[in-house]
């Protein structure tokens, strides 16, 4: 199942926000967001990240594309330490890990048309794609998630959530990225749309072999998407594992009260005595 | 409506026994420059005592607006409700003045929200909160509302209350304060108790200990709960009986068991068929397609038709009534007997 060479390879990764000794907490020692976190993905593989708020989860996804500095650790992404990387291999690295986030009301510059915001990603990267072929490769992207191309004229405000989602996931898929972060990418999404979103995800993974960290507080969706799954608590992976495995026969402690609080669709089927195992 | 395919014996007769909240027919009109829109175009419902009702339904169904409406909290300037009737117990809440309101809200129908953040005031400690119920409703004094106020905490398991009485919000967590805002609503005793997605900005760990919360409420008291969510699986912990809104319309009614095992309208079976669940086989998710409709877009005839896996040509004509299907089951969708057959296999 695992390739020899990941495509990522984080190591011991620590995130730490404070800031020195608080005014008003002058002996209180911080905990570090993230203290020391490693794994590892392959590529075309799906990563799920589980966790509850606080757990570090985004923090991790953060520090993965740059929008957070590492307070210790390693970034390795097809060799490269991103972690350390200066500008110009930065910029080179970026092109291949994309992000999309949870919110595609506030992800979307709304004075752009989607065709701007689409072709932006060549215009910023120049190089990456000759301007003769911007047209075309517009009307691939948006066929590629779904959107109408002739919808390229219009504004973010004349789309639904779902559709906005789409747009944003054609963005972060114009530089032909080999790693997707995805932080809570269907979680503000209708259950009818984050469907679509989901189906759309692996569709596009089998097209372009695109790896995903899957990162997400919803163990349904985590299970339903990813290849292996990591369990963060407190800044720590405490468990990580096959999803089958993971969610069958969880063995750390934590993993288990989270498996057993989440509702279930059918509780009339569950056992007694298993939600109160938390 | 005269379709032949409408199955059962006539208009849907709601639970049986003696309701505390009985609404029939409700319909909300909202003003706007571009002409009036319908965020709540016809609901009813039934919540009896000792008993929990959730409404499902996705951002846009009306399930938020129904839920104010009933607390009377929609403005009347922008905002006209009707409906055939709306009773609490034998009081006409159609008819009810802001007056009337004022003196049924917080204590006869009591209302949570989903968070608990903004609904308590930061600068007063959360033991003043609650007391404040008694003191200003009930007149009591301020060592009886004191004694009335720490009984509640107890109630909704606040460990060491005594200990806790002072403390403001910002020194709790998300889950204690939902407690709070618990305690609040439960303070007078109230005959209805609407909660608004009262777990969705909770942790799955704090949810499920919420649940448990709400599920022991309902057992050791004696008022109809109204839960308000988008998520099919908290419903099913909680509630006796789902209803489903679509596009501001019952679509379906019954008890949540049967209603999630054989829907009897494509919505629901929809639905079901778009939720990853953590306790499942990974199975292919089978979306809806299309997105729920714009207000000022409702589609003609069945609003749902546009996405229907089933529709005919009928379903863009007439608007299908709820009517009884089954025993205690209603159905808004012409060919609910099919539905109900297919999700049995």
């Amino acid at each position: 199942m695992q390739p020899t060479e990941p495509l990522l390879r984080v190591n011991n990764l620590v995130i730490d926000y404070s800031q020195g000794k608080s005014l008003f907490h002058p002996n209180r020692v911080a905990q570090p967001a993230v203290a020391g976190v490693s794994f590892e993905i392959a590529p075309g593989e799906t990563l799920g990240l589980v966790g509850e708020s606080g757990s570090g989860k985004s923090s991790v996804a953060r520090a993965i594309v740059g929008l957070t500095k590492p307070a210790g650790g390693e970034i390795l992404f097809e060799g490269t330490d991103l972690a350390i990387a200066n500008e110009r291999e930065l910029r080179v690295a970026r092109r291949d890990v994309q992000m999309i986030f949870q919110d595609p009301f506030a992800s979307l510059n709304p004075r752009m048309t989607v065709g701007d915001l689409l072709t932006e990603p060549w215009r910023v990267n120049r190089g990456s794609l000759p301007r003769s072929e911007w047209a075309s490769g517009l009307a691939t992207l948006m066929n590629q998630v779904g959107l109408a191309p002739e919808h390229a004229r219009r504004y973010p405000a004349q789309f639904s959530g779902g559709q906005r989602q789409r747009i944003c996931i054609a963005r972060a898929l114009a530089l032909r990225p080999k790693l997707l972060v995805c932080d809570e990418a269907v979680s503000a999404l209708d259950l009818s749309i984050q469907a679509q979103i989901l189906n759309l995800l692996k569709d596009l993974q089998e097209e372009l072999g695109l790896a995903y960290l899957f990162i997400s507080h919803d163990l349904g969706v985590v299970r339903h998407i990813s290849d292996r799954v990591a369990v963060m608590y407190r800044g720590k992976i405490v468990e990580t594992g096959d999803c089958e495995q993971v969610y069958n026969r969880p063995t750390d402690e934590y993993t288990r009260a989270l498996l057993a609080a989440e509702p279930s669709l059918r509780p009339w089927d569950r056992p007694a005595g298993v939600a109160s195992a938390s | 409506m005269n379709n032949t395919n409408v199955v059962g014996p006539g208009r849907a007769q709601h639970a049986q026994g003696s309701p505390v909240l009985d609404v029939q027919h409700l319909q909300v009109r909202l003003e706007t420059l571009d002409g009036p829109l319908f965020p709540v175009r016809d609901m009813s419902l039934r919540v009896n005592a000792n008993e929990t009702l959730a409404i499902l339904g996705e951002s846009g169904s009306g399930k938020s607006v129904t839920s104010l409406a009933l607390m009377g909290l929609l403005p009347r300037d922008t905002f006209s409700v009707s409906a055939e009737s709306m009773r609490l117990k034998d009081e006409d809440l159609g008819s009810a003045t802001e007056k009337t309101w004022r003196s049924i809200r917080g204590s006869r129908i009591a209302m949570v929200f989903q968070d608990p953040q903004s609904s308590l005031n930061p600068v007063y400690t959360v033991g003043a909160q609650i007391a404040e119920m008694f003191r200003l409703h009930r007149g009591a004094s301020r060592g009886d509302a004191r004694r009335a106020a720490l009984e509640m905490m107890d109630r909704v398991r606040i460990p060491d209350a005594a200990a806790k009485y002072d403390s403001y919000p910002h020194e709790f967590s998300g889950g204690m304060r939902q407690r709070i805002v618990i305690a609040i609503a439960l303070a007078l005793d109230p005959e209805v108790l609407i909660a608004d997605e009262p777990t969705t900005a909770l942790d799955v760990t704090v949810q499920a200990r919420i649940l448990d919360l709400f599920k022991e409420i309902a057992k050791d008291s004696n008022m109809g709960t109204i839960l308000i969510t988008h998520d099919i699986a908290v419903a099913a912990t909680v509630a006796d009986r789902i209803s489903v809104m679509y596009a501001g319309r019952l679509v379906e009614e019954g008890p949540t068991r049967q209603v999630l095992e054989q829907p009897a309208h494509p919505y629901t079976q929809g639905l079901l068929d778009a939720v990853p669940n953590a306790s499942n086989e990974r199975t292919a998710l089978i979306p809806i397609k299309g997105s729920p409709p714009n207000l000022s877009h409702i589609p003609s005839g069945c609003a749902f038709h546009t996405r229907c896996p089933i529709a005919r040509d009928e379903c863009a004509l007439g608007v299908p009534e709820l009517l009884r299907v089954a025993a205690e089951r209603d159905s808004a969708c012409f060919f609910a007997e099919e539905v109900m057959t297919n999700a049995a296999h």
